[in-house]
């Protein structure tokens, strides 16, 4: 029997305006140079052929080893690289093929706050004047209204007034990933893209900017793309989960759904590697075998076959689709 | 996973007495430890975490005597390791133990490799320095058999390979064979895992812990992941600002937390098997080396649980339950009635 709830969740279309970044199978390659020329010898495939959405106001967290493709995914959303195939729409408009005015246009309403806060603010810059540049960009401002309106900004992500004033190296990691939180909300965006921004902070500051930014999403109605390494950090963040390997997306879901009943043996083995700070809870753990093979050189069919401790004859040869197994729930993997 | 555990009674491998590193800023020296005292016995994990600024490297490397020259300086205490204060000897003296008796391993692989030398070549070298009479082609095969007992395929070709030519996990598998080559009585390693992915995090770790049984070899951990302690270490120091605030077996700590520093440490992590809306933060920083507080918990400043007696009194490091040591004036009374230091 259906309850009235499945049935909803089952008949559940996503409406346009619902929806406010669509990805459809997205292609970012690296061309790799030599020979005589400089001629293109191969390609590193950092994402290849993934699709996903992100609905307003939700989180979406995107997972993996390094090398997997995720900040590239992030990157390509920005259009900060060109894509190599596939089509980014937000808001409904196709932002792949935008270029010169169009596409700054467009940016304004995507932000990212960058992994490490120490190379992501320019040391010869004012704190005010970091903040201030995107705005300039796009409009011109009364001077005085604009230093309120940033120093508010900068009250906002918890920082006194007076920081408008002082440069980078004043402040500490925690206090510097404030600021770039504050230069990514300066244009008020509606997407933001945050790429590892907790990774390279000690655990008491890390929950510091974890709290300040789901905070921050309540009170400016953002939508999150968030990228971590991090399972547990993603965990507490999103509101859907997509595990990424070798430039694919292998499992999507909620995520109650992902960390309660993970599907595909990779988020099975990398849920079961996060040492869990209770020693009293033993657990049995999936040690995978090998390395992430090089993206330069993917293996055939399934990109986790190589390591996978259920792989088939057939994951050799073909590479499986992402499929619906459950409501909401996709998994790329012959299994299911 | 069976714990090692050992008995009260065996004697310390290494016993640091009261251990003072200071670092020289403008011509003065300020102490980066201050006053630490702890044991490692025989086959034991001793796991040393706190944040960044907190001294945990610093002591680790006054173990190995191998702070930065002119700047650095151990300025008091002892560092006995089987009884021999480690502290006194002059560089030869030291050479013939680091490596040998007691080694170490660093938080970035590459950065601790030599790019121009191949992978062979450096761990030959380690093994030539301490076994004298060592033939190099008997050096090479104890290699090859060193890197497949670090789980490195194809260890016969990987020999002549450079450092760059391997993954960031292969990389820290040769770091741990270089360690282990003299089969060392302490293995001191400093965020072995932090560069890592977490499936290749799990791989070391569990490396880690079946040489440690093998090989009859202490490790003192140093990390910043509490989830790595739980997972591997018996016993367990906290570090805030250059001083032990608690000191506990792996299991009491995680189960009863008695420092309020450990407890926000706890809490500040996200856990997978539970929901929380909002993480715990500790305001504020580490106070800097040349701002440290003299007198008085150098952690009042940013503790919820402060009260007016913490800036005052240096609490110290005291028994509340069997093996579980605190330095917190919250659990001063039950200790002793007049047991503060008033300064």
């Amino acid at each position: 029997m259906t309850t009235a709830k499945e049935l909803q969740e089952l008949q559940h279309v996503p409406v346009e305006e619902d929806v406010l970044l669509e990805v459809q199978n997205l292609k970012t390659y690296y061309p790799i140079r030599g020979g005589f020329f400089r001629r293109v010898i191969g390609n590193v495939k950092a994402v290849d052929d993934i699709s996903f959405t992100i609905k307003k106001g939700e989180t979406l967290g995107l997972v993996g080893e390094s090398g997997c493709g995720k900040s590239t995914t992030g990157r390509t959303i920005l259009r900060l690289m060109k894509p190599t195939d596939g089509k980014i729409l937000f808001e409904g408009e196709e932002i792949t093929s935008l270029a010169g005015s169009r596409l700054q246009k467009a940016r304004r309403n995507f932000q990212m706050i960058f992994q490490d806060p120490y190379a992501s603010l320019n040391p010869m810059q004012m704190v005010g004047d970091i903040i201030s540049e995107p705005i300039l960009n796009y409009e011109k401002r009364n001077k005085k209204e604009l230093k309120e309106y940033v120093k508010n900004l900068l009250v906002k992500v918890g920082l006194p007034e007076e920081a408008y004033y002082k440069y980078a190296h004043e402040f500490s990691g925690g206090q510097r990933q404030r600021i770039g939180i504050a230069r990514a909300l300066a244009l008020n965006p509606k997407l933001i893209i945050a790429d590892e921004p907790v990774s390279a902070l000690d655990v008491s500051v890390q929950s510091q900017v974890l709290n300040l930014l789901k905070d921050l999403q309540k009170d400016f109605g953002l939508t999150y793309l968030f990228i971590a390494h991090d399972l547990s950090v993603v965990k507490h963040m999103s509101d859907r989960i997509g595990v990424m390997y070798l430039g694919n997306l292998v499992e999507i879901a909620s995520n109650k759904d992902l960390y309660s009943e993970p599907l595909h043996p990779y988020t099975q083995a990398l849920i079961s590697a996060i040492p869990e700070p209770n020693p009293a809870l033993k657990k049995e753990r999936i040690i995978l075998q090998g390395d992430v093979p090089s993206p330069a050189n993917p293996p055939k069919g399934c990109p986790f076959h190589t390591r996978c401790p259920m792989a088939q004859e057939i994951c050799s040869q073909e590479k499986p689709p992402l499929k619906e197994v459950k409501p909401g729930h996709h998994v790329a993997c012959v299994l299911y | 996973m069976v714990k090692v555990k050992t008995s009260k009674g065996e004697a310390p491998l290494l016993k640091v007495q009261d251990l003072q590193t200071g670092f020289k800023i403008d011509g003065d020296y300020y102490n980066a430890v201050e006053k630490v005292s702890f044991e490692v016995k025989p086959k034991q994990i001793v796991g040393i975490v706190g944040e960044s600024g907190c001294g945990k490297s610093v002591m680790s490397l006054s173990v190995m005597k191998l702070l930065p020259k002119g700047a650095g300086e151990i300025r008091g205490g002892q560092i006995l390791f089987e009884g021999k204060d480690v502290a006194t000897l002059n560089e030869k003296q030291m050479n013939a133990i680091r490596g040998k008796d007691i080694s170490m391993i660093f938080q970035e692989p590459m950065t601790s490799l030599n790019p121009v030398f191949t992978i062979g070549y450096q761990i030959m070298e380690v093994l030539r320095n301490h076994e004298k009479g060592l033939s190099k082609k008997e050096a090479k095969i104890k290699t090859i058999a060193l890197l497949q007992s670090v789980g490195i395929p194809r260890a016969d070709k990987i020999v002549d390979e450079y450092p760059h030519q391997l993954s960031g996990g292969m990389r820290q598998r040769v770091m741990i064979a270089m360690a282990i080559a003299c089969q060392p009585k302490l293995l001191i390693a400093d965020e072995p895992t932090t560069a890592l992915d977490v499936t290749v995090q799990a791989q070391i770790l569990d490396l880690l812990k079946s040489i440690q049984e093998v090989n009859d070899m202490a490790i003192i951990l140093i990390t910043h992941d509490l989830g790595v302690v739980a997972e591997i270490c018996d016993e367990v120091i906290v570090m805030y600002a250059g001083k032990i605030v608690e000191q506990a077996s792996v299991e009491e700590l995680f189960e009863s937390p008695k420092h309020p520093y450990t407890e926000l440490l706890m809490n500040a992590i996200p856990k997978m098997d539970e929901d929380v809306e909002k993480l715990a933060t500790i305001d504020g920083l580490v106070p800097s080396l040349t701002k440290m507080p003299q007198v008085g918990c150098r952690f009042a400043n940013r503790c919820p649980k402060a009260m007016p007696e913490c800036t005052l009194i240096t609490p110290e490091l005291k028994s509340v339950t069997g093996g579980h040591e605190v330095a917190c004036l919250l659990y001063e009374e039950s200790i002793q009635k007049e047991g503060a230091v008033v300064s």
